[in-house]
């Protein structure tokens, strides 16, 4: 009897992580670049009943023991590219993530091209909005011997002086992976590789189309994140009364004899 | 009398597994390509019942009727209608649009289900969250990215070549066994024939659970079992008046 109990638990907990996730995307719909999770439940084990008729199991007799969380998928669709008219964002049009290097020199990967620039020893960087450096094609870090403001950014992420049209500087490099789902989440809109997701694979000219003076936004869409909400709320509510009537039955039971 | 309160008890003890049946299919309202089960209860075979006569003319008794003593469990039935297929976007989400279920190879065998949340191994094939390969016509189905794409009819074309999802229907539903990670293996004469419905890529088919039957699924469980308890309350204090009582002046 007992065993409701517990199913019904072990199902709300299931509800709670996907009620928390949606509540992350929901929290994120502004973000710039940020990629809706969506967790996914698989039915937990299941035990023969038994039949006190003792007639041999040859039917389906066995009873379920809840929901059980299988894991997390990211969805990696392309968010809508918003004009900012900053020429220090960066969106990419289709698949791929710019690299970073960060302080301890580690390259990760991100699809927020957020922008800004850091004076280091006299000479201008391209670096992320935390002052991490971004990485061109082949993995080095973008110098810019002119001011920052007539960097002029074309489709392929070349980087070239709006005043100069000569002076080119760096393409910007945009990486892909075979798998792009197995990448880790390492906080910050940023992902790094797992032996699951493959190495970056610099994209070449024509690959990949970058977008000046736009930013991604978050692919989290807010009507769909409220009917998985109320789904899960509805399921949530509907196993807590699961509960309250085991518990009732418990109590019935312990009335028996008054 | 006291075959009475076993009757009533055995009531009690069946709408207990129907519950735990119930909780079952809520707790699992949300997972992809589950179907929802019920209880399927019986009751025990009739027995004969006799008085006994003081007619010597006859044996000695006189059938008057059949009784039985009360029901249990006796099958878990699976409703296998289809969920409502939901677009997600995604690559490696699948369901069956009608009849069939995927093939994955687990350690212990052969195992179907209906839940196509798939994602791509290290070793670029096509695999279940548990890491099960999932089944083509050659075996494993080899993807190497996620840049593929799926037709209706489970072909697969990939960078490297074609392979096709397979698909399998049973003759015998009946014959089904979920075992658990959403997973259902064959026994008995469930025989798997290749073939089914159409394969939807970037789809996912939700729980087929109607969570209002469910709910009063669960209203009338508890008051069955209230009432089964209200009964063995009553044969309780009808033999303590005739053990207790009786005779008594």
């Amino acid at each position: 009897m007992a065993q409701s109990l517990y199913t019904a638990a072990i199902g709300m907990k299931t509800q709670q992580s996907n009620i928390d996730t949606i509540a992350n995307n929901i929290a994120n719909i502004n973000t710039t670049a940020f990629k809706k999770s969506r967790m996914n439940s698989k039915e937990a084990v299941y035990s023969p009943l038994t039949d006190p008729s003792g007639d041999a199991q040859d039917v389906n007799l066995q009873l379920g023991h809840g929901a059980l969380l299988s894991g997390q998928s990211k969805s990696f669709e392309q968010g809508i590219p918003e004009e900012t008219k900053q020429n220090l964002d960066v969106a990419i049009q289709g698949d791929g993530f710019f690299a970073i290097q960060t302080s301890d020199n580690t390259v990760e990967y991100t699809r927020n091209g957020n922008f800004s620039s850091k004076n280091v020893d006299g000479v201008n960087y391209l670096t992320s909005m935390d002052g991490n450096f971004v990485l061109d094609r082949n993995g080095q870090k973008i110098k810019c011997n002119f001011p920052i403001e007539q960097i002029k950014i074309d489709s392929n992420g070349k980087i070239t002086n709006s005043k100069n049209e000569n002076e080119e500087v760096a393409t910007i490099g945009v990486f892909t992976f075979a798998n792009t789902e197995g990448l880790k989440e390492l906080g910050n809109l940023t992902y790094g590789t797992t032996p699951s997701s493959g190495e970056a694979v610099a994209l070449a000219d024509g690959e990949t189309e970058v977008k000046q003076g736009f930013l991604e936004k978050s692919n989290a869409d807010i009507a769909e994140e409220m009917t998985e909400l109320m789904k899960a709320q509805r399921a949530y509510t509907f196993l807590s009364r699961a509960i309250t009537t085991a518990d009732e039955m418990k109590s019935i039971e312990n009335d028996i004899r008054r | 009398m006291i075959r009475g309160l076993y009757t009533s008890t055995s009531g009690m003890i069946a709408q207990q597994k129907r519950m735990d049946v119930i909780t079952n299919n809520l707790a699992n309202a949300t997972t992809t390509g589950f179907k929802q089960d019920e209880l399927i209860t019986s009751s025990f075979e009739d027995m004969m019942v006799s008085r006994t006569v003081n007619d010597a003319a006859e044996d000695g008794t006189a059938e008057i009727g059949v009784i039985n003593t009360g029901i249990h469990a006796d099958e878990v039935s699976t409703s296998f209608k289809s969920g409502i297929l939901e677009e997600t976007g995604k690559t490696t989400d699948f369901a069956v649009e009608g009849e069939g279920f995927f093939v994955v190879n687990t350690p212990a065998g052969e195992r179907y289900t209906r839940a196509g949340e798939w994602t791509v191994s290290s070793a670029g094939n096509l695999v279940t969250q548990e890491g099960y390969e999932v089944q083509g016509s050659q075996g494993a189905i080899r993807v190497g990215d996620t840049s593929f794409t799926v037709g209706r009819d489970g072909t697969v074309n990939t960078a490297t070549g074609t392979d096709k999802i397979r698909l399998v229907t049973f003759n015998d539903l009946k014959g089904l066994r979920k075992e658990g990670n959403s997973l259902y293996t064959a026994t008995g004469t469930a025989t798997a024939t290749e073939g089914g419905g159409q394969i939807r890529q970037k789809y996912l088919e939700s729980s087929n659970v109607d969570l209002s039957k469910q709910v009063v699924d669960m209203i009338e469980v508890s008051r069955s079992y209230e009432i089964n308890q209200r009964m063995i309350r009553m044969q309780d204090e009808k033999l303590g008046k005739s053990v207790n009582d009786v005779g008594k002046i």
